[in-house]
């Protein structure tokens, strides 16, 4: 997650981004010292010219306000950096990893204003998948936010009607931590919420947030979990929790992780037998990821592997 | 800026390690950046002059690379760390005296101050009953290795007092990636410190979640005394900690209060009132270090 590029590509990329905005070293000062983040025409310049680098925490805030003046996708100028703070919070997600945002996705976060930088920090992810004796269940979304200066308040979720029941408003329901907003449709039936979240008396600047969609009565029974999370996330979890029944499960977990500028990289872990009701897999501090829980009581044979198993989750073979 | 200490042991452990190795500022922040860790020497300057100290996973990252770096025993720095934090609960909470109470619990179980886990999210459910009392809480817990296989961790618990007086510790009861060793009770402090046995060891770098439930027999809950509070810290750092009460449907408190502090102990924060959602109430806060979340509920009427 640390691989630095070199040096110097922090100042071609800033000296590029530049030359495309027409702001001057000036005027970008002043807008960065302005937004909190001071900094000086001449430490521009040096950066500009590969003399100097930001290697200070401070410098770090004003590299996340020239990449808004500079109107740059967040992390973009930050990914180059080498500074001694939580880092990964501020990288963009990696292009692989943004390239399953649809069109629609982006067109939406226009129209509602939701810009690409919403300046919360997104400290923890989870989806547990609940599954009920009777045949009937429901996925239990968990969110924690930390709330920034100037930061916009909402959140889109989106949910794959193949497994999630949303006809109805009142399906989706938020047990607390926000209030729910707009609905869209996308080509292709995924739904897109929009989560305001709740903001208190803005002495409390991080958030908890919680809510249920029921499991679709007519889809089969989910036999993997497969979570998305597309901006730096703390920790990203998917979960399962099944019915005391006493059948034993085994686990396989892969995770797609967005590294330090480099490609998606993919861990696989083998069938791992399962005590208990309840199976978690998770990833921890990465700009973006993606996580596949599958579980099955197939029994693995010598060498680890399933052969009646074919993988439920899109990608994985 | 944190005022130094008279008892800065991790100040003085780096002081006297970075010495004793010969090497210079610069030439550490390389070998941290060899491994993947950026930690600037100005960072290093403070901390080995006591005027900052390591909180953030990140900073303890660096911190448990430098051990190896510097040739040190284990624990030798982050050990420091641990007991500072222990040592600022104390000071803050002299009465309840909880950091010398952890720091007693581990020696007795065999466990040590570095056991190599980072937390990266803390959360814990707390069941409030048809008695208005505390049913069940569940702790999840979502841990990374960091540079040798930790197979145990320690987790302290609050207890119940009987109306008689008796005190009676919760069981914990696991549900996902540990099982419960030994056990060592504070009855006159109402503790329990427990060992967790992680199911398979954490590597470095492994991300894994722990969840539990800690409980008490219906029959033992019909005598203890209604506690409308619940505690949630952590001597170590966590970068986001979550507390949510449950309450019975149509039974909701007519007041929640919370505090929370990152670094001292949390009642001694200002409290804010909690809005409820249906039966749910919940307060988060983050970069926890020595702090916790406190929520305290009421049915009378204000």
């Amino acid at each position: 997650m640390s691989r630095t590029k070199p040096e110097r590509s922090f100042s071609i990329a800033l000296r590029e981004a530049v030359e495309k905005s027409n702001l001057t070293l000036s005027h970008l000062a002043e807008i960065s010292t302005r937004a909190g983040a001071p900094v000086t025409q001449a430490t521009l310049s040096y950066w500009l010219a590969g003399r100097s680098q930001p290697r200070r925490r401070s410098s770090l805030e004003v590299v996340v306000e020239l990449e808004r003046a500079l109107n740059l996708e967040p992390g973009l100028l930050v990914e180059y950096l080498a500074i001694d703070r939580d880092l990964w919070r501020y990288q963009g997600a990696h292009r692989e990893a943004i390239s399953v945002i649809s069109e629609d996705l982006v067109r939406i976060r226009q129209e509602w204003g939701i810009p690409p930088d919403d300046r919360m920090r997104r400290d923890y992810f989870g989806v547990e998948t609940v599954m009920e004796e009777n045949g009937g269940g429901y996925f239990v979304y968990e969110l924690v936010l930390t709330l920034r200066k100037d930061c916009v308040p909402r959140l889109l979720i989106t949910t794959d009607p193949a497994y999630c029941r949303t006809e109805l408003p009142t399906d989706l329901v938020i047990d607390y931590g926000a209030t729910l907003g707009r609905i869209c449709r996308l080509d292709g039936g995924a739904l897109v919420h929009e989560l305001v979240l709740d903001t208190g008396n803005g002495v409390l600047s991080t958030v908890a947030l919680r809510m249920r969609i029921p499991l679709r009565q007519d889809a089969p029974r989910p036999d993997h979990a497969d979570v998305w999370a597309l901006r730096p996330f703390g920790v990203v979890a998917a979960s399962v929790s099944m019915p005391a029944t006493g059948e034993t499960y085994h686990r396989r977990i892969t995770t797609f992780v967005s590294e330090r500028s480099a490609d998606l990289s993919r861990h696989e872990s083998t069938w791992e037998p399962w005590r208990g009701g309840i199976l978690y897999g998770a990833v921890g501090e990465v700009p973006a990821s993606r996580v596949v829980l599958e579980w099955t009581d197939l029994t693995p044979d010598e060498n680890g592997e399933i052969p009646e198993y074919s993988s439920p989750a899109p990608g994985l073979q | 800026m944190e005022p130094r200490s008279d008892r800065d042991q991790f100040a003085e452990n780096l002081r006297v390690a970075i010495a004793k190795r010969g090497l210079g500022l610069e030439a550490l922040v390389d070998r941290l950046r060899a491994r993947g860790i950026a930690c600037s020497a100005s960072t290093l300057s403070l901390w080995r002059n006591g005027r900052t100290h390591p909180r953030r996973s990140e900073a303890i990252r660096a911190v448990e690379a430098l051990e190896e770096i510097l040739c040190v025993p284990r624990g030798f720095l982050t050990g420091a760390i641990v007991r500072r934090s222990r040592e600022t609960m104390t000071q803050l909470d002299p009465d309840n005296d909880f950091g010398h109470i952890l720091e007693e619990g581990q020696r007795q179980l065999g466990l040590t101050d570095c056991d190599h886990a980072d937390r990266l999210a803390m959360r814990e459910i707390v069941w409030i009953g048809p008695e208005r009392r505390i049913t069940r809480t569940r702790v999840k817990v979502v841990l990374r290795g960091t540079h040798t296989p930790t197979l145990k961790l320690p987790f302290t618990i609050e207890g119940f007092a009987a109306q008689d007086g008796a005190w009676h510790p919760r069981t914990i009861v696991p549900n996902h990636g540990v099982q419960t060793g030994d056990s060592i009770a504070f009855p006159d402090r109402g503790l329990s410190m427990h060992e967790l046995l992680l199911d398979k060891p954490l590597g470095p770098g492994d991300v894994e979640v722990i969840e539990f439930d800690t409980v008490v027999s219906e029959q033992e809950i019909a005598g203890t005394e209604q506690y409308c509070e619940h505690f949630l810290r952590s001597s170590r750092p966590v970068p986001s900690m979550v507390l949510e009460l449950r309450f019975q449907e149509n039974d909701m408190p007519a007041r929640i209060d919370s505090a929370a502090s990152r670094t001292s102990a949390p009642e001694h924060a200002e409290y804010l009132p909690v809005k409820p959602y249906g039966r749910f109430a919940a307060r988060a806060h983050n970069d926890v270090y020595g702090g916790g979340i406190h929520m305290t509920w009421s049915w009378e009427t204000p």
